[in-house]
């Protein structure tokens, strides 16, 4: 008997089906089903005076969504994401990059929603702000689904010198969902 | 789960919004066109007020035999929803993307016997969610009206028949009675949540509170009703008094008291959290009819003065009507979480209750003007909520205009109009009201029809 699903999620779309043809808009706090895991920051040390380039990746992280919208179509999402490079030595650059699958799986062979990119100069230690401009997509077939997964890459370039030692920590990921067909 | 979801979601919104301005309210064209106010001595006047048994019909009132309603909005309704398509009809198909729920309880509340000219608009306006891990935001926006504060429900008393016989203004009958009260009240949790968008929080109960009755019986009845004032006079002046006593023998009678739900777990989204449904509930009801009734007993009052062409009256029913049901069973249910199941267990056996019917009352004034100009109006209640009707009646010659207007159970202001041509002992009549539906402020218009036979 026990329920799943969030009930009021259901109990509240029911409701929310009373006002028409109104739209049903989702706005989505992703960065908060990441924290708990730790799974908002990226950490990275690439210790050699050589120029280098790595990637970090974070396990894809589950997200769960309202269950309505698995029924229904999506309108148009969008997608804003924000970060912080909070870098200890060295220099270099980094992109950071937020992709979403329906399935853990294939979160990293699908094309990023959003890409950042940043650079690392001067005297360390720093922090460099990362602002991506928000996507939007539409008709987005990705978020027709009461689950989807979220994952972060770091592409980090370090520069000659000092070892590159620091953190991409993310400050906002979230998501904004339109409906506009019935949610049942 | 979902299905005790969704009926918690529709008691919400249907029945709660349920005090609903029905579409019809009478099948006479004539009542409908005048705002729901009778302007002859029948229907609600003799119901709600003994005295009116004493008041014969004024003269030329038109009191037809019999009125039969020519049900156009089934026409209508039959041709929007064939019958040979109703098992794949969207409105009675749960399973269809295009179901909705609140237009099918709709339709329950409010049967498509006229024509609706104008179809009650649904109101529009986004709705916003907000999701977060342990966060859960709905804004309703405007529609955050419509999320009821306090009680809501169904209720009233029906008499289902009435036998006797009468001499000299006294009357012996039997009547049935039936006496049905419903009534929600969200809990703090939930109406936070839906009226204030405030954030449904992590091991909360988000429930409704529920409060039942049905019961129903036989009630021998001994009434007076004579004129007080003016007897032997040519005409209707005066002053006429009704009473009744009755002796309430309930036959059946169920009643539940409680609160149905869920509880949120230690995280609202991720993954596998479960709610846990939440039920706890008494329920009283006679044990066996056969053995013993549920005994009370009650009456009724009403007076009317007429004077030339004014009329007035009041009328109050079931005064200190408690039934004393003497072979009571109280079982207690509740979500048992760890065998996931409701449990039932009797508390008490064989035990006394009593139940009280509900006093109802109507008051009426009119005037019959020369002019061929009648105006009235009434207050009824008929066990929970007041009605106002106030309408008005210019005859001319065969023709009828009508007119009146009326605050129904959500004190909102419904109008209506109408005419009528009257040929001979034949009346056709047509009348248009106003309406709303369960779950907007805008107004729809029924064109009701309807044959008099004189």
């Amino acid at each position: 008997m026990k329920a799943t699903a969030p009930a009021l999620v259901v109990a509240a779309a029911l409701l929310s089906a009373a006002c028409g043809q109104g739209r049903a808009i989702f706005n989505v706090d992703v960065l908060s089903f990441m924290k708990p895991s730790g799974k908002d920051t990226v950490h990275y040390n690439l210790p050699t005076v050589l120029a280098f380039s790595a990637d970090s990746f974070i396990t894809p992280q589950k997200v769960t969504l309202p269950p309505g919208l698995g029924k229904s179509s999506v309108d148009s999402v969008q997608v804003t994401a924000a970060a912080l490079i909070e870098n200890q030595t060295g220099t270099g650059s980094i992109v950071f990059q937020v992709y979403f699958a329906k399935d853990s799986a294939a979160v990293y062979g699908t094309a990023a929603y959003i890409t950042g990119n940043g650079t690392i100069s001067g005297t360390q230690p720093s922090t460099v702000p990362l602002l991506p401009p928000t996507s939007v997509s539409l008709a987005d077939s990705v978020f027709n689904a009461d689950q989807l997964w979220v994952g972060v890459h770091a592409g980090i370039s370090k520069n000659a010198g000092a070892d590159l030692v620091g953190r991409v920590r993310l400050t906002t990921v979230t998501l904004r969902i339109v409906l506009q067909d019935k949610f049942f | 789960m979902r299905p005790g979801v969704v009926a918690l979601a529709l008691a919400v919104l249907v029945a709660a919004p349920a005090r609903p301005a029905r579409a019809q309210f009478s099948f006479d064209a004539r009542r409908i066109g005048m705002g729901g106010v009778s302007l002859t001595r029948d229907g609600n006047l003799r119901r709600y007020n003994p005295a009116y048994r004493a008041v014969k019909d004024r003269p030329g009132s038109g009191n037809p035999k019999v009125t039969i309603p020519v049900p156009l909005g089934l026409i209508q309704f039959f041709h929007d929803h064939p019958i040979n398509k109703f098992g794949s009809d969207p409105l009675f198909d749960p399973k269809s993307p295009k179901f909705n729920p609140f237009e099918t309880m709709n339709l329950v509340f409010n049967l498509p016997i006229f024509l609706e000219v104008r179809k009650a608009p649904t109101p529009t306006n986004d709705v916003t969610f907000t999701v977060g891990r342990n966060a859960f935001v709905l804004d309703l926006g405007a529609a955050q009206i419509l999320v009821p504060e306090d009680e809501f429900g169904l209720g009233g008393t029906s008499r289902l028949l009435d036998v006797g016989f009468g001499i000299k203004g006294f009357r012996f009958g039997v009547q049935g009675f039936e006496n049905h009260d419903v009534g929600f009240l969200l809990g703090d949790s939930l109406r936070a949540f839906l009226k204030n968008a405030d954030s449904a929080r992590t091991n909360t109960t988000y429930n409704v509170l529920g409060d039942g009755i049905v019961q129903a019986g036989v009630a021998p009845t001994l009434s007076f009703s004579g004129r007080v004032t003016g007897v032997g006079s040519d005409n209707q002046d005066g002053v006429y008094l009704g009473a009744a006593v009755r002796s309430y023998y309930g036959a059946a009678y169920f009643r539940a008291v409680g609160s149905g739900g869920f509880t949120t777990g230690d995280t609202l989204f991720a993954g596998a959290n479960p709610v846990t449904p939440q039920l706890e509930a008494l329920t009283y009801r006679d044990n066996d009819a056969t053995k013993s009734f549920g005994q009370g007993i009650g009456g009724d009052v009403g007076v009317v003065f007429i004077s030339g062409p004014m009329e007035v009256g009041v009328g109050v029913n079931d005064i200190g009507a408690e039934l004393t049901w003497k072979d009571t069973r109280v079982d207690s249910s509740y979500f048992d979480t760890a065998g996931d199941s409701i449990v039932t267990s009797t508390v008490r056996n064989h035990v006394q209750s009593k139940t009280k019917m509900p006093v109802s009352y109507i008051a009426n004034a009119s005037i019959h003007m020369g002019t061929g100009t009648t105006v009235g109006g009434d207050i009824v209640n008929s066990g929970r909520g007041t009605v106002i009707h106030v309408g008005g009646e210019q005859r001319l010659g065969m023709l009828a205009l009508r007119g009146g207007v009326s605050r129904d159970q959500r004190k909102k202001m419904q109008f209506g109009f109408g005419g009528g041509l009257r040929l001979g002992p034949i009346g056709l009549d047509v009348g248009f009201w106003t309406h709303s539906n369960s779950f907007a402020d805008k107004r729809g218009i029924t064109m009701a029809t309807s044959i008099s036979l004189y």
